[in-house]
């Protein structure tokens, strides 16, 4: 058997899922690379979600190939699952049980003792809620908690479906430090998110999805520079007022209009903006995240 | 160790589940209205009554309620993400359904004063029918979503089996009271006070009836639960 090394993390070749006529996921191949965070990033419905049940091996491609540490998750998901760590976008946590009860349940699901409970809420920030019911915790908490429960087991791949979807910056940004210190410490991670601004922060690479295809996949900033346009802004006066005039840095226009606006005094101010993943992501796939 | 796990959980859970909670109180507490308010000439068809509530309300909503809000709570979902397997999950929901509702028809009993006449009759019996509501509740909590669902198609079940069984049927109605012998409770319900009160009563033909609705349950909630397993892993 090729080693998970050589294979990377996660392999996807020409994958497909289809639930009757509507299909979810049609030709997607990635591949991502031990210690890498790879992010998906779509509209709802784009796939994300089904591309995470496929690979977490709760759903069988309808084609194509899918390798999680060298396997099939579908066939052999007791091998996958006990080397991965899956957050649902709902934590699906018991509310009538305390912190500490639901993560003594899912440890003994994997057969573990309760050192790896108190490691896991200390690793996540929350073990003074181990005495704490669930249904009186915020859904930053009830996140953090989720989070803990799958690291329970170390797992060398982490999946996080939506993992700040509604929670507020402060818990947002808690959150993603919890992610960059699991990404320090050489964690496998796939995030899927429509939260622009949440993938270009936290993963290595981005794969943009539209409609079940992968329509594109690379850095962050290879992205924005394949597909986004760098622009020149150009402030001038119109009497009492400033009106800002735009063009693509490629375009020799502006230069033309500085000149003309400088020689009539009516230049206030020339900058350029980068591109952004959010242009990156409308080029691609013609439509704005939403 | 898995099934160990499981079974605390899901314990610690059901005694926190309001609903639950009133279903095995309201119990024992009209036991004990019967006991002080009740003339004794209508005594034993409440005790009867009472011992036939007893696993429609416990072993059928442990297995079925629970179920259906896992489902709609995505904590299934969660479960099924582990190496458990949802026949485990199925198993230990049946199994405190079971010990649940046997421990509340003995306290039904104590409360009302009654020692069954023919104790190991009662058992099985009251151990069949158990067996027969904790299927019935299960097969709901496999086919529906969420607790909205099992509300509006399990209560009206629940109570057919429950009251077309019990009712004085036999009054007003001979011929209809005759099939249901052939239909599932009623023959668990002469089995019932045959073990409470020592009745006459076609004893292995109505288990036989009984044990053959029961493992049809049973066997259609093996197929749900195969389906369960290819859907949820």
């Amino acid at each position: 058997m090729i080693g998970a090394e050589v294979m990377g993390v996660i392999t996807l070749t020409q994958v497909t899922k289809r639930y009757g006529t509507t299909v979810a996921l049609e030709g997607v191949d990635l591949h991502v690379a031990p210690g890498e965070t790879l992010g998906l990033l779509g509209p709802n419905g784009a796939g994300k979600t089904t591309a995470l049940r496929v690979l977490a091996g709760m759903a069988p491609p309808t084609g194509g190939q899918v390798r999680v540490m060298g396997v099939d998750p579908w066939t052999r998901p007791d091998h996958v699952r006990a080397r991965m760590g899956v957050l649902p976008e709902v934590p699906g946590l018991y509310e009538r049980l305390t912190v500490g009860q639901n993560m003594r349940l899912f440890a003994g699901l994997y057969g573990l003792g309760p050192g790896s409970v108190e490691r896991a809420l200390a690793a996540t920030g929350v073990a003074h809620l181990a005495c704490r019911r669930v249904g009186t915790l915020s859904k930053g908490e009830r996140q953090r908690v989720a989070l803990a429960r799958a690291l329970l087991h170390e797992p060398e791949l982490l999946i996080l479906d939506e993992p700040t979807s509604g929670l507020d910056p402060a818990a947002t940004a808690s959150f993603h430090a919890l992610i960059r210190g699991l990404r320090a410490r050489g964690r496998t991670l796939v995030l899927a998110s429509h939260d622009m601004a949440e993938v270009e922060a936290l993963c290595d690479r981005v794969a943009i999805l539209d409609r079940g295809r992968v329509v594109a996949c690379d850095t962050p900033a290879a992205l924005k520079a394949r597909h986004g346009r760098r622009t020149v802004r150009v402030t001038v006066s119109r009497g009492m007022t400033a009106e800002t005039l735009e063009w693509p840095l490629d375009d020799a226009a502006w230069v033309e209009a500085v000149a003309r606006h400088q020689a009539e005094g009516t230049l206030l101010a020339v900058h350029t903006e980068e591109a952004s993943l959010a242009e990156a992501f409308l080029r691609t796939t013609g439509r704005d995240l939403a | 160790m898995r099934l160990v796990a499981l079974a605390q959980a899901q314990l610690q859970d059901v005694v926190r589940n309001p609903l639950l909670v009133l279903f095995a109180g309201i119990l024992p507490v009209l036991g004990l209205i019967m006991k002080l308010a009740m003339p004794e000439s209508v005594q034993p068809v409440m005790v009867v009554l009472l011992s036939v509530m007893a696993p429609y309300f416990i072993g059928w909503n442990v297995a079925g309620h629970t179920l259906a809000e896992e489902k709609e709570k995505r904590q299934l979902e969660a479960l099924f993400l582990t190496p458990v397997r949802p026949w485990q999950v199925v198993l230990v929901k049946g199994a405190l359904g079971v010990v649940g509702t046997l421990v509340l028809g003995v306290v039904v009993l104590a409360v009302a004063g009654k020692v069954p006449d023919r104790p190991l009759l009662w058992f099985l019996s009251f151990l069949l029918l158990t067996l027969f509501a904790v299927a019935g509740g299960t097969l709901l909590g496999l086919l529906v979503k969420d607790m909205r669902t099992m509300a509006i198609g399990g209560t009206p079940i629940q109570l057919l089996l429950l009251f077309a069984s019990t009712l004085p049927w036999a009054l007003a109605e001979p011929g209809f009271w005759e099939a249901q012998a052939w239909l599932p409770t009623r023959p668990a319900v002469d089995l019932l006070r045959a073990g409470l009160f020592g009745d006459e009563t076609p004893v292995l033909r109505h288990a036989l009836v009984m044990l053959a609705y029961t493992a049809t349950l049973w066997l259609v909630n093996a197929r749900l639960i195969r389906r369960l397993s290819l859907a949820g892993r």
